[in-house]
């Protein structure tokens, strides 16, 4: 448990982020779980020459009631760590424990039960499912359990990303910001151990993209869940409790409290171009 | 740009396949259906020229009744010579040979004791006379000797074999005028083959089969063979000089044509049979080709769009559309081809077995340039309407993110299909309370189009029901259903293929079951004899029926001959019996006027034929017999039950010179006071034990037969249709396929966060159940629609009296179309749950 890190909000209540950003401390028991981890996480894709070797031997552990981001280069491994964290994908070698349980040893049935009831996504396009409803896509993993969202629970959730009047709507309908939080919504609404977030400001314009972080914000705040969010972006990393860095499939740094500006200086010292280019577009 | 379209083909290659598939199997259908009447139609060409090779001149009567295939069947329809005329003709100039034949029905029994063949189910089972001119018959002798005295018969090799004698065997025939036993002495070959394409053939001395054929005296034909050097028109008129009375000459090549023509007409019949059943398939496989390019189409919704903005004129992606399909067509037409031929000379090998005859199949031009027309005509129609809504992708959909949903089914559209729906209701019942059969003929055709056009409406009706339905199985059940309704046009065309074959499956059950149960009506109400007597063969010969008529249970018998004369100018068929007997057994439902004292010269007429004709009680109506006798024949009686009396009704009196089979078709027995049918049955039974054609059934046997006669009709019909199902299947499994391809990210998206494999699987067994029921309900209530309004619009002079909704067959519709869509989901499902959720999303 070497990146556990214990301490308080008050540390980032100076980032000019809004309203919901709160002083008050998270529930006291969350900080004693690890929710997720990696242990010597290694992931091959393709054979032979081909071979490419998408994470190395990557050993993290990822906190309850805590909002980490994954931040690297592109092809670093960020979303491959996450989809094996998610237990979408499979390690070639490792394991994953996603709160005392060994994903390596369930099969697909049993993986499936676990995204459905322990794990929740946003992705950073195509969340939903352009059938159902608002209502309904936010139902959809607990509808696939076969049970029913607890009515204050929906409730909360709704008035929290304030979709209250869209409810009926179907995706199309909605903004790519309004979608982003109904997938936010669904994936609160099973009430999972942990959540992760693909890049999912990706799409966005930075207003819409900073409700979105809000709403993560204030999730890991005033619900005690847990987030583990994958981001190109520094000022995305700096709604988190602690930034991971991946390079070449290795973590190779990790910062508690990261801030726009901590998190640039680590991007260029890893890599300066990728830095510059963020520099350009934010100009 | 045609470049461009064969990228496509080849990169589409998968799901084109289905299409090709549709096409395919309609064009099979079809190639094979004139590949197998080109070739029988050959067939019966080589077999009437061997019958006429070596005759210069053939001689007949010209007494004869002009009519339709029916008349055929109740006997023959021309008349006879007197023998004498022979010597007459051998003495005409140019004349070398001449041999007078008579045929007639003469059926073999088999060792077994069964009768070989059955001719009222296949080729005929034949009787005649042995030509003593060898080089007048088309039969020549491979083994034994002609026969030349009255015991003695030659048979066709391969009857012989089929019925296990051998030459000095005793062989039991049975002939219009009894049972009897002769000895084989011979084999015979038909011209280059065995047997004269299926037919069975016992040849006895002149005397012996106008004997046995009940002609004695008399003559069918007078072939005649002309001098070396006398070409056939000279000698037909060396022979018109003679002025012989009631009697026509024509050239051997004019009878040899006019034989393949009648012939020909048989099997126009056949093929027009199995040709609607061609259409039938092929128009479902359109709704298939159709639904597949516009989802085809839907999907490079994109890539057009992207065509189009880089300067491709409508013009030019319509071409691109087009040449796409017509080239599926043509791939299609020739696999459909080939398969068709195949078939067809399968099919043909097994209907010739037993005779070397038709030695080739035959392919004609017309076949193959009809096959091409056919597959690559349906499937660039079918490939127009969605080319052309392609072509009006705007270019700026390229930049669109989705594919454009279409959830809209147009206003126009479902104006047009209710406008259709409604005609065929009005129309339907119009013709129900009406009582005309032809508003039918409209109603059907409109309501078929309209359930196709208001299709959408329908789909998105049986989807909202259903959703209520599947709410319980949860999740699931809920996809399935959207599903359905996020496409209904597609959901209808895809369904539309289901339909049609259920609405006719559903109206010729409706209107088969109606037939049973007008016959079981008919036997329960209109019968009043206890037993009823048939034959399999060619009647029960008088002789039998005497036989059963002195029996000492029976109390009274009304046997019914069959025949055919000119009555009013036109060829009829007739019944004839004793009117007494006949009115006390069986019920004519008479209208007006008296059958039980018809007397000679008296007829009783059905009512269908007295209102066509403007005939009533005490109407004389002009008559020509076969014998050539003029009767003048006065209307005593008008009846409505036509399936006993047929058309006109007589005593054998009456009709005498036209009755030439010493046989009934069907005799009526009534039990002694205290004889149970059954009994009486069963003591028939033994009475023509020797007649192993003659079925005596109680009157519940025989309701019981005729309901099983339909039931093998329906499953000739059935099979038929059962190609169209296959095309619908496949359509279905298509639409599913593509869907699917279509909605990978979506699919990926429910299994990351949580749906199971098996979940997966029920939503798209849903979808797949719900568009199969969406067709076979629709059909099904159109189809019984429309089978009620035919029943029903025929009026009480018509046979079909009764009426019976099948319910059992409609439920095993119902439940055969859940079966066709549980079995098209399999492969989807599976499909779709193999899916990894990883790729699943990462898929453009
Ligand atoms: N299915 C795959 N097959 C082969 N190689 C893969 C596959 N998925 C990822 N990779 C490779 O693994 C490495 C890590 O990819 P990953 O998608 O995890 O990167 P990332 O950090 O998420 O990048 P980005 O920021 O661009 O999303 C890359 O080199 C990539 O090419
Ligand atoms: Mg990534």
């Amino acid at each position: 448990m070497r990146h556990a890190v214990t301490r308080g909000r008050a540390a980032i209540v100076c980032e000019p982020k809004g309203a919901i950003v709160s002083t008050s401390a998270p529930p006291p028991s969350a900080n004693d779980r690890v929710a997720a981890s990696a242990v010597h996480a290694t992931k091959w894709y393709g054979h032979g020459d081909t071979a490419v070797a998408a994470l190395k031997d990557v050993s993290v552990s990822f906190d309850s009631g805590r909002f980490a981001a994954v931040m690297g280069a592109s092809g670093s491994g960020k979303s491959t760590l996450m989809h094996c964290l998610a237990g979408l994908d499979r390690l070639t070698d490792g394991r994953i424990i996603i709160g005392g349980t060994d994903l390596s040893t369930l099969d697909d049935r049993a993986l499936t039960l676990l995204r459905r009831d322990r794990i929740g996504f946003v992705f950073q396009a195509f969340n939903l499912v352009p059938t159902l409803t608002a209502k309904e896509n936010i139902e959809l993993p607990v509808a696939l359990a076969g049970s029913k969202v607890d009515p204050a629970w929906f409730d909360e959730v709704v008035t929290m990303v304030d979709l209250r009047d869209r409810l009926a709507h179907r995706p199309s309908e909605l903004s790519g910001g309004q979608q982003q939080r109904v997938a936010i919504a669904r994936a609160l609404a099973s009430k999972p151990e942990l959540i992760f977030a693909d890049e999912p400001t990706g799409n966005l314009d930075s207003a819409s993209g900073t409700t979105v972080l809000e709403f993560l914000r204030h999730a890991v705040d005033h619900m005690g869940q847990t987030i583990v969010m994958v981001t190109h972006d520094p000022a995305a990393a700096s709604w988190a409790d602690r930034a991971v860095f991946l390079s070449d499939g290795g973590i190779v740094g990790d910062i508690a409290d990261p801030t726009a500006a901590s998190v640039l200086e680590r991007m260029q010292a890893l890599d300066p171009r990728m830095a510059a280019g963020h520099e350009r577009t934010r100009g | 740009m045609f470049r461009t379209t064969l990228a496509n083909l080849s990169r589409r290659k998968l799901r084109l396949l289905a299409t090709s598939l549709a096409v395919l199997l309609g064009v099979m259908f079809t190639a094979g259906t004139l590949v197998l009447t080109d070739s029988l139609s050959a067939t019966f060409d080589s077999l009437f020229s061997d019958v006429y090779a070596h005759t210069s001149a053939v001689v007949r009567s010209n007494q004869k009744v002009n009519g339709d295939l029916r008349l055929a069947a109740a006997g023959p329809t021309r008349g006879t010579m007197p023998d004498d005329l022979v010597a007459q003709i051998a003495k005409a100039p140019g004349v070398r040979a001449v041999s007078g034949n008579v045929q007639g029905y003469t059926q073999i029994v088999k060792r077994n004791g069964k009768a070989l063949g059955n001719p009222n189910q296949g080729p005929p089972t034949m009787g005649s006379s042995w030509s003593m001119q060898r080089t007048l018959s088309p039969y020549r002798l491979v083994a034994g000797h002609a026969p030349t005295s009255a015991n003695e018969i030659v048979t066709d090799l391969s009857s012989a074999k089929d019925a296990g004698y051998r030459i000095g065997d005793q062989v039991p025939l049975l002939t219009p005028t009894g049972r009897i036993t002769r000895t084989l002495v011979g084999l015979t070959k038909f011209g280059s083959a065995g047997a004269a394409g299926g037919s069975t053939m016992v040849q006895f001395t002149l005397p012996e089969a106008q004997r046995v054929l009940s002609k004695r005296g008399q003559l069918d034909e007078i072939w005649v063979g002309a001098k070396p050097g006398v070409t056939e028109t000279q000698v037909v008129a060396s022979i018109q000089a003679l002025h012989l009375e009631h009697t026509e000459v024509l050239t051997g090549l004019a009878a040899s044509q006019q034989a393949k023509k009648a012939a020909t007409s048989f099997l126009s019949f056949f093929t027009v049979f199995l040709l609607v059943f061609a259409i039938i398939a092929l128009l479902v496989g359109a709704f298939i080709i159709a639904n597949t390019f516009s989802i085809l189409v839907a999907q490079r919704t994109r890539e057009l769009a992207l065509l189009r903005a880089i300067g491709a004129t409508t013009r030019q992606v319509l071409a691109s559309v087009v040449t796409e399909a017509a080239v599926v067509g043509v791939i299609a037409s020739t696999v459909g081809l080939a398969l068709g031929y195949f078939v067809a000379s399968m099919l043909q090998s097994i209907l010739m077995k037993g005779s070397s005859l038709g030695s080739g199949t035959t392919l004609s031009v017309r076949t193959v340039v009809g096959s091409y027309a056919i597959g690559i005509g349906i499937t660039v129609l079918s490939a127009v309407f969605p080319a052309r809504r392609a072509a009006r992708v705007p270019p700026v959909a390229a930049m669109r993110d989705s594919a454009v949903e279409d959830h809209s089914h147009g206003v126009a559209r479902t104006i047009i299909g209710a406008v259709f729906l409604v005609i065929a209701a009005a129309a339907l019942v119009g013709a129900a309370t009406t009582k005309s059969a032809a508003l039918v003929g409209l109603g059907a055709p409109a309501g078929l189009i309209g359930a196709v056009v208001f299709g959408p409406v329908l789909a998105q009706v049986m989807a909202r029901i259903t959703r209520v339905l599947v709410r319980r199985t949860g999740m699931p059940g809920h996809l399935g259903v959207e599903n359905v309704l996020r496409n209904p046009r597609r959901t209808a065309s895809t369904a539309s293929a289901l339909m049609i074959g259920a609405t006719l499956v559903c109206a010729i059950s409706v209107f088969a079951s109606s037939a049973v149960a007008s016959i079981n009506k008919l036997v329960d109400t209109g019968f009043h004899g206890d037993v009823v007597v048939t034959s399999t063969g060619n009647g029960i010969p008088l002789a039998d029926v005497a036989r059963i008529e002195t029996s000492p249970e029976v109390a009274s018998i009304a046997a019914v001959r069959y025949g055919a004369a000119m009555i009013g100018g036109q060829g009829t068929l007739f019944s004839a019996s004793d009117p007494a007997a006949l009115s006390h057994l069986v019920d004519l439902k008479v209208e007006s006027g008296d059958v039980a004292h018809l007397g000679p010269g008296d007829i009783a007429v059905s009512a269908t034929l007295a209102t066509a004709q403007h005939w009533a009680i005490g109407t004389k109506v002009p008559a020509a017999m076969l014998d050539g006798s003029h009767p003048t024949l006065t209307v005593r009686a008008i009846y409505r039950s036509r399936l006993v009396a047929q058309e006109v009704f007589g005593s054998p009196e009456t009709f005498k010179g036209s009755l030439v089979v010493p046989s009934a078709m069907i005799a009526f027995v009534a039990a002694k006071p205290g004889v149970s049918g059954s009994a009486l049955a069963a003591s028939l039974d033994k009475v023509v034990r020797n007649n192993p054609t003659a079925k005596v059934q109680t009157n519940a046997q025989y309701k019981r037969s005729a309901a099983s006669q339909m039931d093998s009709f329906l499953k000739i019909v059935y099979a038929m249709l059962l190609l169209a199902v296959i095309i619908a299947f496949i359509g279905i499994v298509n639409t599913l396929g593509l869907s699917i391809l279509e909605r990978v990210r979506e699919l990926g998206l429910l299994r990351a966060v949580g749906m199971t494999r098996s979940q997966l699987r029920v939503t798209v067994r849903i979808e797949a159940l719900l568009i199969a029921l969406t067709g076979t309900v629709i059909g099904l209530v159109l189809g019984t629609a429309i089978g009620s309004a035919l029943i029903k619009s025929f009026g009480p002079n018509q046979a079909l009296t009764g009426f019976a909704i099948p319910w059992g067959r409609l439920v095993t519709v119902l439940v055969a179309g859940v079966v066709v869509g549980l079995a098209a989901s399999l492969l989807p499902a599976r499909r779709a749950a193999r899916l990894d959720p990883l790729d699943a999303l990462a898929s453009e």
